[in-house]
């Protein structure tokens, strides 16, 4: 391998992950493999990081910053929007999930003292402008497909109400529209049409969101491989027959 | 005459032997003059003579003799125009000269297999010296093969063979040929090879393949011409002779085996180069209803193996049309009255089932075509209405089970029923009969409407024979529970008489099984008349003595009464509903009432109170005064003095259709269920495909459930936790525990 190419790949990556690279490949290859790697290195240099410069104390006062007068001990949904006005993201990304994955959030809009404090030392972050460094590596989480996982079966429990089953159509079309951004997941705009103009659920129980992760990331765009006699749930079988039907021409 | 060897000279005694040979070979008939017992003394003689026998050259000097003969032979064959007959007349003639020639030198054979190598190599006949030295005869056939058949076949353009070929095709055409002639020469083919490893290879390569290649060309020809001359009908038994005849040729002038081939080359030219021309042509026959037609075709087209398929397809739709002609001619009519749609489909049933059998020589490809076919016609829904034929056939049984005026002979209704249970088997939807024919039957054993106990009983025993037992169980649950329930009257009645309680009334009663029967108590409330309270505290009593423990639901809304009205001009008696008596009741009490007394004295809701003083005003039997107020009409008349009081109970409402309908629904669902379930436990883990293709398997008893139902009830499973996926597979499920 010319140097030269290793080189710019190690320039590209080490941006995120100061870990030297001692993989050799071609440009795609090695790239997609660097970012692979990223996720444990990344992991581990938080780790590492954390006990150095993490004060529990700053922490704390970090969270009282947000603090909800009326009920002490929660961030509630008026501090949690402050609180993203200050990282300067929408409240409404990605970024602000994998931070209530991360801090194990119970509930949308709301963060307790023990999750806020317990998750944040395991982020080694203990004020805006530490966690602000972290986001673009949150942002990066769907090329992380393990970790994206497991973001995205947090993400239905997170969203929906803790007496339910499932998940209400409305927040489980928001939760798709934040996790599943258009130009890496071909489906979603054409399921998310689908849902709006058919109505064929009120809900969408846990079965049916685990399954549209794997059909995002296993069914072709047109649908050629898909097999009706499979196991998907039959809101799939409809979407199919409905998308089939209504971009025919297109197809 | 001896046996012992002595010294002999090859040339001084073998001219007399060939003289005496070669008179055999000549002479017209078989017994010349020829001394035989000389003659197997002259080969003995020369096979053991001393001090060399002269077996080789015997042989050889009977080659040379036989070849000098046989070219003679073929010129005099070859002089003649008649070249076959010619042909086959010295070949016999040869044949039985060289049999006996064989005969003769029996001794020198014997000799010439000694002298073969122990393990003689048959596959090189002639690596050793000039000829085959197997015998005299085969030395002959050889001979004449070589001599007469190449020469012929070489020299003279085939000749032989071409002029068969000839007769035969003028023995097609109905010109007279000399058959003898014919079979002679033929078989000369294959006499000529017997000696061989490969008897038939002379008679195949020299006449078979030619007579297959003109077989095939004169058919081409001949029915082509035919087919564009005659109606199709009258083509097909053309060719029907024909190959009875051609058979009958090949059996005639051909070797055993060569019959098949020859008929296939007949059949690929007259029925499958024309099977498009028969194909359509058994289709307007089917319409037409020609059946002797039928069986021609039949016969013709199953002799290629593929010619079938299509007649079973063409049959099939065929049906199909004709059955959905009859449905669509019914209209909307069928619902009403589905006399004629269950008649109209057994009939056709019966019918196509019977040409099975005569046409169709009983073959069961063809009457599980007509099933096939009466499946699709009884489990696509029909156009003109909503019924589906479940419900049709289900109501046709009412219709002949419920007693009525112009009712049929009792025979004549079993008949009927064992006819339409040809038809129930071919439906899916057997969940769909059973739920519709059980709100009948129920209706009909309440208001004892049946024609007789043992057709009810006959036909559920025909429903169970086709479904199991369980399809049956609750329908038979309630012939007993109304056996049961006559016994309990006789004894309410018994314990009336002991205890001494007068009931005022004649009271009877059905106790039905909870579950067993469509039933459900009604929604609207209702004050039972003072005059039934007795009994129906009484009973309940009674029947609280002999079954601790089990709860009685009054079903109000079911019970009829019969009361006679005694201040008329004569005594009516009029058989009435439970809720109409509680409204003619308070007629007794007070002269007038107003709808908001009967309702306010019922409990009975004012749509229930508002139909019911309908119906009597109809009747006359009340009269309305200033819109609200009721009286009893006393100037009532009425040519009958018993009146039934129709109700609305007794026939169906649309409305209790559509509950029937989706009831249905709902029990698929949680058969599928709890069937997904018990097939879960017991396999614990099992693929999407196996499961979908077990449950259906499971309902097919009762229906034919649809893959995407099966896949909701799954979901709703694993939704509910009994199953889930399993991790990081597609399409398997497994059971939790």
């Amino acid at each position: 391998m010319p140097p030269k190419k290793r080189a710019s790949t190690t320039t590209t990556t080490s941006k995120v992950s100061p870990r030297k690279k001692t993989k050799t490949g071609t440009g795609r290859a090695s790239r997609s493999r660097a970012s692979t790697g990223k996720t444990a290195s990344s992991e581990l240099a938080l780790d590492q990081d954390a006990p150095k410069h993490f004060s529990a104390i700053r922490c704390a006062k970090w969270f009282s910053e947000y603090e909800d007068t009326d009920e002490p001990g929660v961030i509630g949904p008026d501090g949690v929007m402050r609180f993203c006005q200050d990282l300067g993201v929408d409240a409404a990304t990605i970024e602000v999930l994998v931070i209530a994955w991360k801090l194990g959030a119970q509930t949308m809009g709301y963060f307790k003292k023990d999750e806020w404090l317990h998750g944040m030392k395991s982020l080694g972050a203990d004020s805006t402008a530490k966690l602000i460094k972290y986001l673009d590596h949150f942002r990066g989480i769907s090329d992380r497909p393990e970790e994206f996982k497991d973001l995205y079966m947090f993400a239905f429990g997170f969203a929906k109400e803790s007496d339910q089953k499932s998940l209400s159509i409305d927040h489980a079309k928001g939760m798709w529209q934040i996790l599943m951004p258009s130009d890496r997941f071909a489906h979603i705009t054409r399921f998310l049409e689908f849902l709006d103009e058919e109505r064929p659920v009120k809900v969408i129980n846990k079965d049916q969101w685990k399954s549209f992760l794997e059909f995002s990331t296993t069914v072709a765009e047109n649908l050629h491989d898909y097999d009706e006699n499979s196991a998907w749930p039959v809101l799939f079988d409809e979407y199919v027959i409905w998308k089939k039907k209504r971009y025919q021409e297109n197809d | 005459m001896s046996l012992r060897p002595k010294r002999v000279d090859f040339n001084a005694s073998f001219p007399a032997f060939r003289q005496e040979l070669l008179n055999m070979f000549h002479s017209t008939t078989a017994r010349a003059k020829v001394s035989g017992i000389d003659m197997f003394q002259q080969v003995y003689d020369l096979c053991t003579s001393y001090p060399k026998p002269h077996t080789e050259l015997l042989f050889q000097s009977i080659g040379d003799l036989l070849r000098e003969h046989v070219s003679g032979v073929l010129q005099t064959i070859l002089s003649r125009d008649d070249v076959v007959t010619a042909y086959a007349r010295e070949w016999e003639k040869y044949r039985v000269a060289a049999n006996y020639a064989n005969i003769i030198c029996e001794y020198l054979n014997r000799m010439l297999l000694k002298m073969r190598p122990p393990f003689g190599d048959t596959k090189r006949p002639f690596s050793h010296g000039r000829y085959l030295k197997l015998s005299v005869e085969a030395l002959a056939f050889h001979i004449w093969k070589e001599t007469v058949l190449a020469g012929l076949q070489t020299h003279h353009g085939n000749r032989l063979v071409f002029q068969l070929l000839d007769w035969i095709r003028q023995d097609r055409d109905g010109h007279i040929v000399l058959h003898d002639v014919i079979y002679n020469a033929i078989n000369s083919l294959v006499q000529l090879n017997q000696h061989t490893d490969q008897p038939l290879q002379l008679y195949i390569e020299m006449f078979e393949n030619p007579y297959l290649e003109d077989t095939r060309d004169y058919y081409a020809r001949e029915s082509n011409t035919q087919i564009a001359q005659d109606r199709i009908s009258c083509y097909m038994r053309k060719i029907h002779e024909r190959l009875a005849d051609e058979g009958a040729r090949s059996a005639r002038f051909c070797h055993p085996t060569s019959l098949e081939r020859v008929i296939k080359e007949c059949e690929l030219q007259c029925i499958t180069a024309h099977h498009r021309e028969l194909y359509a042509e058994f289709r307007v026959i089917l319409e037409n209803e020609r059946f002797a037609d039928c069986i021609l075709a039949y016969s013709l087209l199953s002799r290629s193996a593929d010619g079938i398929s299509a007649m079973l397809d063409i049959f099939e739709n065929f049906i199909i049309t004709i059955a959905r002609d009859v449905i669509g001619r019914l209209g909307s009519s069928l619902t009403k009255d589905p006399r004629e749609y269950a008649e109209s489909l057994m009939s056709l049933q019966a019918k196509y089932m019977g040409m099975c059998d005569e046409v169709f020589a009983g073959n069961l490809a063809f009457t599980a075509a007509v099933d096939k076919a009466f499946r699709s016609i009884v489990n696509t829904a029909i156009p003109s209405t909503s019924s589906s034929a479940a419900e049709l056939l289900a109501r046709y049984c009412d219709l002949l089970l419920k007693r009525t005026a112009k009712g049929l002979v009792e025979s004549e209704v079993d008949d009927k029923l064992s006819r339409m249970i040809t038809l129930f088997k071919y439906l899916d939807d057997k969940d769909v009969f059973q739920k519709f024919y059980s709100r009948m039957i129920a209706k009909r054993l309440i208001y004892g409407t049946s024609v007789s106990e043992e057709a009810e009983l006959n036909m559920l025993s025909r429903l169970k024979a086709a479904c199991g037992v369980e399809y049956t169980s609750k329908l038979q649950r309630m012939f007993t529970d109304v056996t049961i329930s006559n016994d309990l009257n006789v004894g309410f009645s018994k314990f009336a008489q002991l205890n001494s309680i007068n009931l005022g009334t004649e009271f009877s009663i059905l106790v039905l099984t909870a579950g067993s029967w469509p039933l459900s108590a009604s929604a609207s409330g209702f004050v039972l008349p003072s005059a039934l309270e007795k009994s129906v505290s009484q009973f309940t009593t009674f029947y609280g003595k002999h079954h601790n423990g089990r709860k009685l639901t009054w079903l109000h809304h079911l019970a009829r009464a019969d009361v006679k009205i005694n201040h008329m001009d004569k005594r009516y008696e009029l058989n009435v509903s439970l809720y109409q008596l509680g409204v003619l009741l308070l007629f007794n009490v007070t002269p007038s009432l107003t709808i908001h007394d009967i309702i306010h004295q019922t409990k009975l809701n004012s749509s229930e109170v508002e139909r019911i003083l309908k119906i009597f005003v109809d009747i006359n039997l009340l009269t309305v005064i200033d819109t609200q107020t009721y009286i009893v009409n006393h100037g009532f008349a009425s040519k009958r003095t018993k009146i039934k009081i129709n109700t609305a109970l007794q026939t169906e409402t649309p409305q209790e259709v559509t509950a029937a309908r989706k009831a249905v629904d709902e029990d698929r669902k949680l058969y599928l269920q709890a069937a997904i379930v018990r097939i879960m436990k017991s396999r614990k883990e099992l693929s999407h495909t196996q499961l979908v293709q077990q449950v259906i398997d499971q309902a097919k008893v009762n229906f034919a459930p649809s893959i995407p139902v099966i896949k909701r009830c799954i979901e709703q499973l694993i939704e509910k936790q009994y199953i889930d996926r399993v991790p990081h597979t597609r399409d398997r499920y497994v059971y939790i525990s």
